[in-house]
């Protein structure tokens, strides 16, 4: 049964890197294109402008170095694009339950097949997102720019934490359900982009902040490390939760296994 | 032992009783057909017995064991309504089948899907009902099943391939696989079962072997000269379960004295008096048409 779903993860996976590889390629013809011709000399950005489409001069640019966590960090967010275009993959199922629940394997097993395959393409696509980024800045010639922060490994970690959390929260959400779970996908962005800045509209109550601060805590955008390149300064990164790394980074896996086990148990039980 | 062993299924959705206290036990070897009008709760027994629904009450076992994935490693299913996927090629299904069964025949696949002509490159979406009927029951039959549970099995092939669907029952039940499945087509029915079971509102109503009833359910019918006169006796008689008007004509459905009760119409002065065998048509309407209550089924 897991085929079914290898197919879908698939041809999902085809799109998204056609998608991430169309989007790099009219950047960097934009780029080439608006500015003229972009080099580096290994410490700064070198813009040359006589190029007949520049601007007509020749610009040197102390752009600093650019460091991987901006790359993993936005990686992550189409890795969380991504996640959420799989995350109702149980509740299609449900859809077909005269076929997929009449087969001898458990439907324990059978979940744990699904959301490892959409897991695994999950990963593979911010991979994808971050070899084209990588492409895409080597074409450009900043290759020698690029430098890895010290938490650029956990920005990493927590971003893709982050799409497992959102894609296991959409499995347990749309998992009882007989069918509709693209239509929550879809809700889901505006209820966790709405969510996450709510607890500071003081002027909603001090009841609703605090509903919005305790919902916050499941809404996987909290969770998200907020990076910051300054051209100079180097990077900044900040979590909303005000905990290390590392710690939020263990904290987001471990609700995105809770939100997992809590979608296959509950689909266990979905009636054909 | 008993195959299919359902012991008072019972199962409701909210207020209302789906299937009503059902107990049915189906033999190795045995083809039984579930008749019913809609909405009798064929669908809901099969979706109990196959574990898609969850029963309120008694007991279901296939080959002694609790339903489970086990069970489906000899469980061929074809249900009513489309189950398979629409983006997926037929080839698909098969691959599907293929990698969930280990008892799966790649040359009885082959076989069924040229014996209904089948296109294995063809998407599920491009089939029309029927066809995709005939995809389903080629994937039920490949994994040469002991046990076939089949709910409406030829709704919608053409009359060449519904006389296949029947064939294919009997040779599975010849070579010792159990089968229970649904037919709106009580001619399919008298085909290829060799037992019927009838619900109506969630009851079993009638239950047994198929040349049995027929052999104990008659038509005692008897032309008069005029309109049928009044016969307060035979509505009382508890031999009659039923008794039908028409103009001239007389029919009293009459369960195991037929010849008794047709003695006593003779008293009546008709023309002519003759008893009918009952197909299993009659019995069923016997049993789940409007008159069901008289008869005794309720």
């Amino acid at each position: 049964m897991d085929y079914i779903e290898f197919l879908r993860a698939r041809r999902a996976l085809v799109i998204f890197a056609i998608v991430i590889f169309a989007i790099a390629a009219i950047v960097v013809a934009s780029v080439h294109f608006a500015l003229g011709t972009v080099s580096s000399n290994g410490t700064s950005i070198v813009i040359d402008s006589s190029h007949p489409h520049g601007i007509g001069a020749t610009h040197e640019h102390s752009f600093g170095p650019i460091y991987l966590d901006v790359i993993f960090d936005g990686a992550a967010f189409c890795a969380i694009v991504f996640g959420s275009v799989l995350a109702s993959s149980l509740n299609r199922a449900n859809a077909y339950a005269n076929f997929v629940f009449t087969k001898p394997i458990s439907r324990e097993r059978l979940a744990l097949r699904f959301m490892s395959l959409d897991a695994a393409a999950i990963a593979l696509s911010f991979a994808i997102a971050c070899v084209v980024a990588l492409a895409a800045i080597a074409s450009l010639g900043f290759a020698n720019l690029l430098t890895s922060g010290p938490l650029s490994i956990w920005v990493a970690a927590c971003g893709l934490g982050v799409a497992f959390l959102w894609f296991g929260l959409l499995q347990a959400i749309t998992a009882p359900l007989p069918g509709g779970g693209g239509v929550i996908v879809g809700i889901s962005w505006p209820v966790f982009l709405g969510l996450l800045p709510l607890p500071l509209f003081k002027a909603l109550g001090p009841m609703v902040t605090s509903l919005a601060t305790a919902l916050d805590f499941l809404n996987p955008l909290y969770y998200m490390p907020n990076v910051t390149q300054e051209s100079h300064r180097g990077i900044s990164i900040d979590t909303a939760t005000g905990l290390a790394l590392p710690l939020q980074t263990a904290i987001v896996w471990a609700l995105a296994l809770v939100a997992c086990t809590s979608a296959t148990r509950i689909w266990r039980r979905f009636e054909g | 032992m008993k195959t299919i062993a359902i012991e008072h299924l019972t199962k409701r959705y909210g207020r209302r009783l789906a299937v009503d206290d059902l107990s049915l036990g189906i033999e190795e070897g045995s083809v039984c057909g579930l008749l019913g009008p809609n909405g009798a709760g064929k669908s809901t027994t099969f979706k109990c017995l196959l574990g898609l629904a969850r029963s309120d009450g008694g007991s279901i076992t296939i080959g002694g064991e609790p339903v489970g994935p086990p069970t489906f490693e000899t469980l061929g299913y074809v249900p009513e309504r489309d189950a398979l996927y629409g983006w997926l090629t037929i080839a698909d299904h098969f691959i599907i089948a293929r990698r969930a069964y280990k008892n799966y025949d790649a040359a009885r696949a082959a076989e069924l899907a040229a014996t209904f002509k089948l296109d294995s490159r063809k998407k599920l979406k491009t089939l029309s009902k029927g066809q995709q009927t005939a995809v389903a029951l080629a994937l039920a039959f490949s994994i040469r099943p002991r046990v076939l549970v089949l709910d409406e099995p030829a709704s919608g092939l053409d009359p060449v391939f519904q006389r296949v669907v029947l064939e294919l029952i009997i040779e599975a039940a010849a070579g010792g696989a159990t089968v229970l499945f649904s037919s709106h087509q009580i001619g399919q029915v008298e085909r290829a079962a060799d037992r019927v079971a009838i619900l109506r509102d969630g009851k079993l109503v009638l239950d047994g072997d198929i040349d049995r009833l027929k052999g104990t359910e008659k038509i005692v019918e008897a032309i008069f000269g005029a309109e049928v006169p009044a016969t307060p006796d035979l509505d009382a008689d508890p031999r009659v379960r039923r008794i039908e008007r028409s103009g001239r004509i007389l029919r009293a459905y009459v369960r195991d004295d037929a010849e008794g009760v047709a003695h006593s119409v003779e008293t009546l002065a008709p023309r002519a008096v003759t008893v009918v065998d009952l197909t299993l048509e009659d019995i069923f309407l016997g049993a789940v048409g409007p008159d069901a209550a008289r008869n005794g089924h309720l």
